[in-house]
């Protein structure tokens, strides 16, 4: 058959050329496509579950978190190995898997033991972590002022900078898995309580807390038809700080405690 | 963006990319190159080469083709490892046995030029032939491939994408060879046929000669060839157990990532303090540095925990020929790390490649290259085996980065509840916690739009109230009552250290100890801290040591080599079997693989490299390239021995390595020049694939050399011993011929002059052919001069040192006093002088008897003639005298007279006759042909002087002969007297000692692996 092959290849050169033409077309457009990379993609198949705690320490994490969640995946098929973390206010609890399982059926079978775990409620719920790995961390940037606009820049606002402008812009990108933001100051509204002026208001933490979580909420009263046109209900979300102040001091009236 | 901000990159995964990219890119143009060049010199023939050469681009486009349908990416691993010279081989066969039948063919021999038609016949001829050589040695080199593929965890995720582009860029090349490869050639090779050798042809010539040369020297010591390959076998065998180890070699990635740790607890503002001043402080010191960016604690999504009193400093390095403070990159991690050490001591660092420092984490989940993890229960005794552990690591040399993972030392602050307190104030401990939670940790309580952007709302106490203490003492508890009350008053709180952070793995407490490597090989490292843990530690039951990060992925990896490997080895061999379907030929084949590892072995030691999964793949590479060799040359041998024309095996060796020295060096030139780039290359990635280079090439020079020598040698040695030219029986036969001829002499006789007489007798004369082998007895006793004594190898085991079972391996050899080899010597030239005399003298003699006969015959002859002649005139008077006594003229008398007469001639005529024969016996006797002789007598007359110049005084054989022999005699007296001179003997040994022994006042413990060695000398000298 080798022999028959070579005979036609040489009698038919021009068959031959055009066959050797495609192949360096084909071929140079191929090339174009392979995907480049330093080193193979070595990565194994993780899943990583993350809870946070902010009020537990390590041994109670371990205890509370960790090891529930420890047993509720012990026995998924195709684990090879679980590693895990606790510490002050943190639980990560890394579990890999065989080469051959599929991540997204992996994360899939985590996330339905996860559900039937039990957690403290001191601890938030846990989470998976995204579905890429230290090592898939490709690019690092600062997103710093330039000379001369130092001081018009605080910490929280190039953290806003950072999470509402580049991060979203680049989620969009497509291959982006995650951006994970660094430092900075995170921008959160605090109510700083004086315990000692409470006191003298004669109410709690746990008041003032609850107060400020059911006075923030929106509710659906469907549509009012009125003159051709329909109104949807009242929207009573805080849009900012000065609304939150006036409904604050709106529910604090001093009331006489009950003695 | 808003104005005045801007993003700038610091690590980007692209640079590193771009360079590894680079150097792969630079490395395979390199190695196309030198493929190209070396074709080129080799076949002699530009076209030739060039058409060869585009073979490896389109095998490239195919190769890619396919990896992009199999899901392969282009990288470091992938195309690094591409040898073209392996690609290109196919063709290389094909077009090179086109060339050699265009210019060696009778056919074409008066041909000046061809058609078309006339090379496309040509050309399909030569490529069908050598198409299952081909088809072969590709086969093999898929075949070689394969275990690699079978390899998983990480080293296959290196590695397969490796074996699986060679596999496509071969499968290309094998397509191209039978389709494109004949066509080109067909088209391009010239049509004019030049009959002059061109000047590759003439340095081909010089190298075969060179190489037979050799190759005759070689064969006549084979087993001494052979014996010496396998010692170097052991050599190599030796070098490659003491040889270190090590998983990847570390891609050097451009830039550090540097784990800092202060203590246990420190807060934000000092970690950031610290790691500011050592950033600027290696900034300014360093010029090297491009820029240095830190981060500290965790990122939000904490899929990296680190705590506040950690951090990462990135330091992004300038271009490696920028540098001025150090040469590589361990020499200045450890001068960043001791700059820092100075700047904040008791600040642990840890310098790494970033991709390298993330892989670690990912794997192991610490970021050290070597991760002891101890698993046990209880926090305290894990924390103090740690420090032994680390204290044990620190003393290992190698290491560096310590470090050990602190369980323990959080300060807490503890808050006991008292519940009696508690419960008379009607308040339940879950009351206390929610109040206490919320006023330190605060909580979230909705959240807060701003246009679109969200943030959380929080309750906490506010920073003034939980400064300290005190202010938890006083956080005010409202009672059922509604008083409120300091928190004081119903639990102790005090101020304690606390577990930091517990680790578990497969649900064990584990603690780490971690150390970077610098300089030194994971494995020789890890053995020795084994060694120093099993001495000094010993831990309690349910608490156990296992050695994690590079080094069990090195074991792993090995132990997964050690299937592969064989499993590869046994298909090279099945295959080999299959094809020659003998036992013997494919094992005579398959001593290639020892062979080429001896190299391979070889060159990684002299370039001071560890053994590394690189290395590994390398071995297997190189175990496929180094087989073909030997197919080609035994296939070549067993083609000659089934033509049937050569069948002294030693001819047919020598004709067989003759013809394939040319494919055979050009192989092996091109698939090691080809892998040289790899080798030598110190681009960024290079690290990785110069180990298998090295490997490659080192195995090929000694595979190539050994082939050619040591398997000729072995293929001897296999076929038993080669007859001898003249058999023992030959000259018997040659006796018995003559005894039969001397039976019918003159029955078939050829003339012959007196010239060719004395030459068949000096060829054939068995007196003769004695005397020159005595003389070549003699030529080779010569050599027997310097007899030094046999070596002495000596092994003992038992109890010679102390209670222990130690091992000691002895060589010693012993010598006698020199001058007894300098007087053997002469004495031996003497003895073969002297058999050269004795060999002139004996030829001298038989020239002269053959002569001598030869006139003899002559002379014989020509009496004859006149005795014949005397018969006849006898003859007429006895029948004269009767006719005259019938007449009655005469009497009786007269006529008995005349008949007595005549009868007289007849006798002494038959006697002549008599003569005659007896002169020719002795004539042939000393000619010893199968065949009778004649002397050619018609020239009976001596033209030359009696006395030859030969046999003049001065050179006179006789005398030298009488000569030699006394200076024999004087110097056998002189070896005699030296031998009662001393003899030396030297000697090297090597042994073991099992136990502790006590070294510079520490205790040392070594195991039968802890050799010692020690040399011997002595004398033997005749006392009585």
């Amino acid at each position: 058959m080798l022999y028959k092959i070579i005979q036609f290849s040489v009698q038919n050169k021009l068959a031959i050329g055009l066959f050797m033409l495609l192949w360096v077309i084909y071929g140079t457009y191929q090339v174009s496509q392979l995907p480049i990379d330093a080193v193979p993609d070595i990565t194994n198949n993780q899943v990583q579950v993350i809870t946070t705690a902010p009020s537990l320490g390590a041994e109670d994490v371990e205890r509370l978190i960790t090891f529930p969640i420890e047993q509720a995946i012990s026995n998924i098929p195709g684990l090879k190995e679980s590693r895990s973390l606790s510490r002050f206010g943190l639980s990560l609890i890394t579990i890999v898997f065989d080469d051959g399982s599929d991540v997204y059926w992996a994360r899939q079978q985590v996330t339905e033991r996860l559900s039937q775990v039990d957690i403290n409620g001191n601890a938030n719920k846990p989470e998976l972590a995204p579905v890429t790995t230290g090592l898939g961390e490709i690019y690092q940037y600062v997103v710093k002022p330039k000379k001369g606009f130092e001081s018009k820049y605080s910490l929280a606002d190039l953290r806003t900078a950072q999470d509402w402008l580049v991060r979203r812009q680049l989620l969009g990108t497509p291959g982006v898995a995650d951006v994970a933001t660094f430092g900075g100051e995170l921008k959160q509204y605090e109510v700083a309580v004086n315990p000692a002026r409470l006191k003298s208001l004669g109410l709690t933490i746990s008041d003032v807390f609850t107060a400020l979580s059911r006075n923030n909420q929106n509710t659906g009263g469907h549509t009012l038809k009125k003159d051709h046109r329909y109104y949807t209900s009242a929207v009573s979300v805080w849009q900012k700080m000065g609304m939150m102040l006036g409904k604050l001091s709106s529910k604090t009236p001093p009331t006489e405690p009950p003695s | 963006m808003p104005p005045g901000l801007e993003i700038e990159p610091f690590l980007d995964r692209t640079k590193m990319v771009n360079n590894a990219i680079g150097t792969v890119e630079h490395n395979l143009l390199e190695g196309a190159l030198i493929v190209v060049l070396v074709l080129v010199l080799f076949l002699g023939n530009w076209r030739a080469g060039l058409l060869v050469a585009s073979v490896i681009p389109l095998s490239m486009l195919f190769a890619i083709t396919m990896m992009n349908a199999f899901g392969v990416s282009g990288n470091l691993m992938s195309l690094g490892a591409l040898d073209f010279g392996l690609i290109v081989d196919g063709a290389v066969i094909i077009v090179e046995a086109i060339l050699h039948h265009l210019h060696s063919s009778k056919k074409y021999a008066a041909i000046n030029q061809l058609s078309q038609a006339d090379m496309d016949e040509e050309v399909t001829d030569s490529a069908s032939r050598m198409m299952n050589a081909a088809v072969f040695g590709q086969i093999i080199i898929l075949i070689v491939y394969l275990p690699i593929l079978s390899l998983s965890g990480i080293e296959g995720k290196m590695f397969t994408p490796m074996a699986q582009t060679v596999a496509f860029a071969i499968l290309g090349a094998f397509i191209l060879s039978i389709t494109y490869v004949p066509m080109i050639s067909a088209i391009l090779i010239s049509k004019q046929l030049r009959h002059s050798p061109t000047i590759s042809d003439r340095v081909m010539n010089r190298i075969e000669a060179l190489y037979q040369k050799l190759l005759i020297r070689a064969l006549r010591i084979r087993a001494i060839i052979v014996g010496s390959a396998f010692a170097l076998l052991a050599v190599a065998v030796l070098l490659f157990t003491r040889m270190g180890g090590e998983f990847i070699p570390q891609l050097e990635e451009g830039d550090f990532a540097v784990e800092t740790r202060l203590l246990v607890g420190t807060n934000l503002s000092t970690t950031i303090d610290a790691i500011s001043r050592i950033s600027d402080r290696l900034k300014a010191s360093y010029p090297e540095v491009e820029k240095i960016v830190a981060r500290i604690g965790s990122a939000e999504i904490p899929t990296d925990p680190m705590p506040i009193e950690g951090g990462d400093m990135i330091v992004v390095l300038k271009d490696k020929s920028q540098w001025t403070s150090a040469h590589s990159f361990p020499e200045l991690a450890s001068k960043m790390a001791a700059t820092a050490q100075e700047i904040m001591p008791g600040v642990t660092t840890g310098f790494q490649f970033p991709v390298q420092m993330r892989f670690n984490e990912l794997m192991t989940g610490a970021k050290q290259d070597v991760v002891c993890k101890i698993y046990g229960e209880d926090l305290t005794k894990l924390a103090s085996y740690a420090e032994q552990l680390g204290a044990i690591s620190k003393t290992v040399a190698g290491t560096a980065d310590w470090y050990i993972e602190k369980v323990t030392g959080m300060p807490q602050i503890v808050i006991d509840f008292n519940r009696r307190e508690i419960a008379r104030y009607g308040l339940s401990i879950e009351d206390v916690n929610r109040t206490i939670n919320a006023a330190f940790a605060g909580a979230s309580a909705g959240q807060i739009y701003e246009g679109e952007k969200r943030f959380d709302l929080v309750v906490r106490v506010g920073g003034e109230g939980r400064k300290n203490i005190t202010d938890v003492q006083n956080l005010p508890i409202s009672t059922a009552t509604g008083v409120q009350i300091p928190l004081y008053q119903i639990a102790t709180i005090q101020e304690i250290e606390g577990p930091n952070q517990i680790q578990r793995e497969n649900t064990r407490r584990r603690i780490i100890v971690g150390f970077n490597v610098r300089g030194r090989d994971v494995q020789s490292i890890v053995e020795e801290l084994q060694r120093k843990v099993a001495v000094k530690i010993t831990f309690d039951p349910g608490y156990t040591l296992t050695y994690g990060g590079a080094f069990e992925n090195l074991q792993q990896a090995k132990s997964r080599l050690s299937i592969a490997v064989p499993v590869a080895l046994f298909l090279i061999f099945g295959l080999l079997y299959f094809t020659f379907s003998s036992l013997k030929e494919g094992a005579l084949i398959f001593t290639a693989i020892p062979l080429s590892a001896i190299g391979g072995v070889f060159a990684l030691a002299l370039r001071d490299m560890p053994f590394s999964i690189s290395a590994g793949v390398g071995f297997i590479a190189l175990f496929g390239v180094a087989v073909l060799n030997g197919i080609v040359l035994i296939s070549e041998f067993n083609r000659l021995k089934l033509e049937g024309l050569l069948t002294d095996s030693v001819q047919l060796v020598l004709t067989g390595t003759r013809n394939r020295l040319r494919p055979v060096l050009m192989t092996a030139a091109v698939a090691s020049l080809g892998f040289l780039p790899m080798a030598l290359s110190d681009g960024a990635g290079a690290e990785v694939q110069r180990p298998l280079a090295t490997v490659v090439i080192g195995g090929l020079l000694t595979a190539t050399l050994l082939t050619l020598f040591v398997l000729p040698a072995l293929y001897l040695l296999m076929e038993g011993k080669p007859k001898r030219v003249v058999t023992p029986s030959a000259t018997a036969v040659l006796l018995v011929v003559l005894l039969i001829n001397a039976g019918q002499v003159q029955a078939q006789t050829t003339p012959i002059p007196l010239a060719n007489a004395l030459e068949l007798a000096l060829a054939k004369n068995g007196q003769v052919q004695s005397a020159r082998l005595s003389e070549q007895v003699g030529q080779r006793l010569q050599a027997s001069a310097v007899d030094v004594a046999k070596t002495v190898f000596s092994a003992d085991y038992g109890k010679f040192n102390s209670v222990s079972n130690d091992t000691r391996l002895g060589v010693s050899q012993a010598f006698s006093f020199p001058s007894v080899y300098a007087n053997q010597r002469k004495q031996l030239e003497a003895n073969y002088l002297a058999a050269q005399a004795q060999r002139q003298l004996t030829e001298a003699d038989i020239r002269s008897l053959v002569r001598q006969y030869y006139f003899e015959y002559a002379v014989l002859i020509q009496r004859k003639q006149l005795l014949v002649y005397a018969d006849s005139l006898f003859r007429l008077f006895e029948a004269k005298s009767r006719a005259r006594f019938e007449k009655g003229a005469a009497n009786v008398l007269e006529k008995t007279a005349a008949e007595s007469q005549r009868q007289q001639i007849s006798n002494q005529l038959t006697m002549l006759d008599s003569d005659i024969r007896i002169v020719l016996n002795e004539f042939n006797r000393l000619l010893q042909d199968n065949r009778s002789y004649v002397p050619q007598s018609e020239k009976p007359r001596i033209d030359e002087p009696l006395i030859r110049p030969d046999s003049t005084q001065t050179g006179l054989p006789i005398l030298e002969l009488t000569r030699q022999q006394q200076r024999s005699a004087q110097f056998r007296y002189q070896t005699e007297k030296a031998r009662l001179l001393p003899d030396f003997i030297v000697g090297y040994n090597n042994q073991s000692f099992v136990g502790t022994q006590l070294v510079n006042g520490l205790e040392q413990t070594y195991t039968s692996s802890s050799r010692f060695s020690y040399v011997s000398g002595g004398g033997y000298s005749p006392v009585f």
